[in-house]
Parts: structure tokens; sequence; C-alpha cells
């Protein structure tokens, strides 16, 4: 069809078009007209953040490899200081108004240096859950990083993560502290992966400076929870024991506040509860000490 | 991508374009190529009269075979960008009810590409539609200004499960990430095609609809920080009528 003729069709058409809305329309038939160009119009600029391919569909938009990024402020905004306070949250699922709230208590607390989420952020492993939570959590005043739960790796779940935070093994060193996060969702995976990948944490563990003193240790499922691959609990015990003075570990998936005490060697395991307890925990840790606490809203 | 992640897409294709050409040639006509040559005007009484009474007991039956087998040539196909079914997705569906146009029932094959995950998806889709309404503005221009009802869309991939696998325990996860149930509400613009000018289809529709799924709905009912739209997922698609 050529350009001139194509001009004309649209032109009769416009024409054909602009006279039945001007003349001899039925006034109900008006109003349905004005009643569908109105919605469309509504649904076209809104319509950007609603083209979903499918609630699996992993295109993620927005900020992404948020764990390095997360982590380079932790490390330059802790460097050198002698107390470290920091809070945990743990599987925040479908609880978005309750997240929200437990965001604004530890904000308004003010002095934490840092928050670490210990999973399950996502109920389905729904695309759209992370970016929900992101931006809850994107509300804190400092940085905070993510550990991945076993919720998280439904579907295309596992992916999402990994596009938006990284990798799902990773450690840090604020000031004195090393603080090291793994996953532990051992049955997930079918025993296809190593979980927990123990050649990371040799890897880490000769990585670790001169000016570390005390380490921390998060994950999602602690050691003999129905997650974990307890085939190799004893192991994991000592590799982690290895570490510079190990002080606790901390772990969620439980949904309720608790210390356990898994080992006979005494290495205490905090477990965070669910955003639904409206629960954090908040350590403060210095060069000799540490304090745990655990807050109610 | 698996062949075996495909069969079922693929053997309901074939049958899809096994039915196809037929319901090409027989066009806005009803008539199809299955059916006998029916008696037009031109044919006397008696003449018909002697066809009838010489049609044989095979005849009878293959015919009536062949009615019912014509009778479920899709008369309607789709194509549709986004809507929580696929990147795009086409359907094969038929239109019935009164006045053979008020129920929709369409059956989609959606792409859904890998993005940051490990592989494509394929996604089928079967989906029912009510259209209550049709207001004629002239020859050419029509609106349907509702249209509603729901789809089942299942997502292939070995991450997927409809029940979870044995390896849980029971009520571990309560929900098949496999299925979603969605609802959804739209509109239409329809535009006839005369008759002369008409070459697959009698008819051309444009619509756009916002729908939502069972996992959104859930997280939305307990949540005051999910909006609505959030929830909605928008589509915009083009709909074939072909008689």
């Amino acid at each position: 069809m050529s350009h001139s003729c194509l001009l004309r069709k649209s032109k009769v058409f416009c024409d054909s078009l602009f006279f039945y809305i001007c003349s001899r329309i039925h006034p109900i038939m008006k109003t349905i007209i004005t009643y569908f160009l109105l919605m469309l119009s509504l649904v076209l600029p809104l319509g950007c953040d609603m083209i979903e391919y499918h609630p699996y569909a992993t295109r993620v938009t927005g900020d992404t490899d948020l764990t390095r990024r997360m982590i380079e402020r932790i490390e330059t905004e802790c460097a050198g200081k002698d107390t470290l306070r920091f809070a945990v949250i743990s599987d925040t699922q479908r609880w978005y108004d309750e997240t929200k709230l437990l965001v604004n208590a530890i904000n308004a607390r003010g002095d934490v240096d840092f928050v670490i989420h210990l999973g399950d952020q996502s109920d389905f492993g729904l695309t759209e859950e992370f970016k929900w939570q992101r931006k809850l959590l994107m509300g804190f005043q400092m940085p905070y990083v993510c550990i991945i739960g076993n919720h998280d790796c439904l579907g295309t779940g596992e992916d999402v993560y990994h596009k938006m935070y990284g990798d799902d093994n990773f450690s840090f060193n604020a000031s004195f502290l090393h603080v090291l996060c793994l996953n532990t969702n051992a049955f997930e995976y079918d025993y296809s992966q190593a979980i927990p990948d123990f050649s990371f944490i040799k890897d880490d563990l000769a990585a670790v400076p001169d000016s570390v003193m005390r380490t921390v240790v998060a994950m999602h499922a602690i050691p003999y929870t129905e997650q974990f691959n307890n085939n190799v609990a004893d192991y994991f015990d000592y590799m982690l024991n290895q570490f510079p003075q190990l002080l606790f570990c901390m772990g969620g998936h439980d949904h309720h506040v608790g210390i356990d005490y898994p080992y006979e060697n005494g290495v205490p395991y905090y477990k965070s509860g669910s955003a639904k307890s409206l629960a954090y925990l908040l350590f403060t840790i210095t060069r000799s000490t540490y304090r745990y606490e655990a807050f109610d809203l | 991508m698996k062949l075996s992640t495909f069969k079922y897409q693929l053997s309901a294709l074939v049958v899809l374009l096994a039915l196809f050409p037929q319901s090409v040639k027989a066009g806005d006509n009803t008539l199809s190529m299955y059916t006998l040559p029916a008696p037009t005007l031109q044919i006397d009484q008696s003449a018909f009269k002697q066809e009838e009474t010489t049609v044989s007991r095979y005849e009878r039956i293959t015919r009536r075979y062949q009615n019912f087998w014509r009778s479920l040539i899709p008369n309607q196909f789709k194509l549709q960008y986004a809507g929580s079914i696929g990147l795009v997705s086409a359907s094969a569906g038929w239109h019935y009810g009164h006045a053979k146009r008020v129920w929709e029932t369409d059956l989609y094959f959606g792409f859904l590409p890998k993005y940051s995950s490990r592989h494509n998806h394929a996604t089928m889709t079967l989906k029912q539609s009510y259209v209550p309404f049709r207001i004629t503005i002239n020859e050419g221009f029509q609106i349907e200004p509702l249209a509603c009802g729901l789809f089942f869309n299942t997502i292939f991939g070995d991450e997927f499960w409809n029940s979870q696998p044995d390896k849980y325990p029971k009520h571990y996860y309560g929900f098949p990430t496999k299925i979603r149930a969605n609802v959804f509400l739209g509109q239409r613009l329809r535009f006839p095609i005369p008759s002369e000018k008409r070459h697959h289809a009698n008819c051309i529709s444009f619509y756009y609809e916002l729908s939502t799924c069972d996992l959104y709905l859930a997280s939305y009912v307990t949540n005051n920080f999910i909006s609505l739209t959030d929830i909605l997922s928008l589509s915009f698609g083009l709909k074939f009528d072909l008689f």
C-alpha cells in the first residue's frame, strides 16, 4: 500500500469516526464510547508497570547485584569501629505490612550499622515478591544483606535471587568482625549441588585478613533441621570452628525467636522469628564481648 | 530446550494444524469439504427426495461422523502480548453460545524467554471468556464493553511442580508452582470485514485485558502494602474470527 493511499484511508477512517462521534449517536452509546476511551486512557499510562510476561518470568528490573554493593558500603562504613551493632530479621514472606513496621523500627533506633536478612523473602518464589521485598528493604537507612531461604529457591526464585542479590554464599569483614553468609537449603537441591559449599568455606577461611578477630555465621536453616544436609553437620561445625574465634551462628526458618545448641561444644545458634511475630534480633559486638537482644514491636 | 518438554504442545499443534486447513477453506461459507454436496435451491424436491432415499447407511454414518468433527474446528485465532501467559502467545479457540458469540474457549501456547533463568519456557493456557454485550456503531465498527472470565496457565520446566515432590513432608508447600489460576476483565474493539475484502477472517478484534493470579491475590488480601496495580497484569491482543 502506497503512502498516499494509506494517508487517504486513514483520513477516511478518521472522518467517519468523527462523523459517528459527533452526530446522531444515541446518548447511551456516547456514554459507552466515552467510558471505553476513558478506561483505555487510564490503563495505558499505568500499563508500563503492569506488563508482566509470567509470574515466574525472571525479567528483573531496578536494582541488581545488591549483595556486592551493600558489602562495599558495610566495609567502608564500619572500617575501624570498635563496637558493631547489627539487626537480624528473617522470614518476611507475605508479611509486607509487618516487614515495613520492622524496617521503620530498626531505622528509628539510629544505632544499627547494618542488617542481615536470614532468607525467605518470598513465599512462592515469584519475581514480583522479590521486587516488593526489595522495595521495602531498600527503606533501610543502613546497608542490608539477604541470604537465600528455602522458599526463595522455588520455581525461578533462585535465578531471581542470583540476579538481584548475587551469589548465595558470601562473606564480608566489618572492621574486626568476619560475617560468613551461607546457603544451607540442601533439601531444595537434591544433593545435586554442594550445599553447604565446603570449597567456598575453605577458600573463604584462607582469605580471612589478619585484622579479623571474631567470626559470626548467618544461614537460613540451621544444622539438624530438615532442610540442612545433616550428613555433614559435624564437619560443618568443625569447619566453622576453624574461623578466628567463632562467636555464634544465626538462623531463620523456624519462625520463632530462640536459642539452639545443636553441638556439644556449645556454639549458640540464635534463631530469628518471622516478620509475623514482629520481632528482630540485635547484636552488639565489641572486640572482647558481645550482647544478644531480642525485640518485640 | 528438550524435545520432551514440548511433546504435549507438539502433539496438540499437530491436531490443530490437521483441522486448520479445512476450516480455512470453509471460509465464511459454513459448508465444509467434509460434507457431501448439500442440495441447493435449484434442485427440485423430487431429485432431493431421490437423493435422500439413496443415501446408504454407510454414508449416513460417515456424514454424521464428519459433521461431528467439523463442529470441533476452531473458528477463532488470537495473538496476545504479555498478560502473565508468556511474552507472546497464540491461541486457537471456539466462540459459541447465544448468537454464536457470547462464550469463548481458547487454548493458548506461549513463549517465555529465559532472561535471568537457565532456560526458555513454554506455557499453555486454557481460557474461558464471557462476552455478554456487543454495541454496533456502524457496519465496520463494534464495541464489546465487557469481556471477563478465567484462565488456567501451566508453565513447562523441571523446576515447576504440580504437587510437591515426594521428598517433602506433608503440606510443606501448599500450592502448585506449575499451574496458576487467573481471572481477567477486559474490553474489545471489533472490526467486521466486508465480505468482498475477506481473506481468512470475517472479523478482527483488538482487545486489552487486566488479569491477576491466585498467588498475587493471596498476597494482596492480607497486605495494605500491595496495591491493586502491583498485582494486575495488562495484556494486548488481536482476535481473528474465521467463521
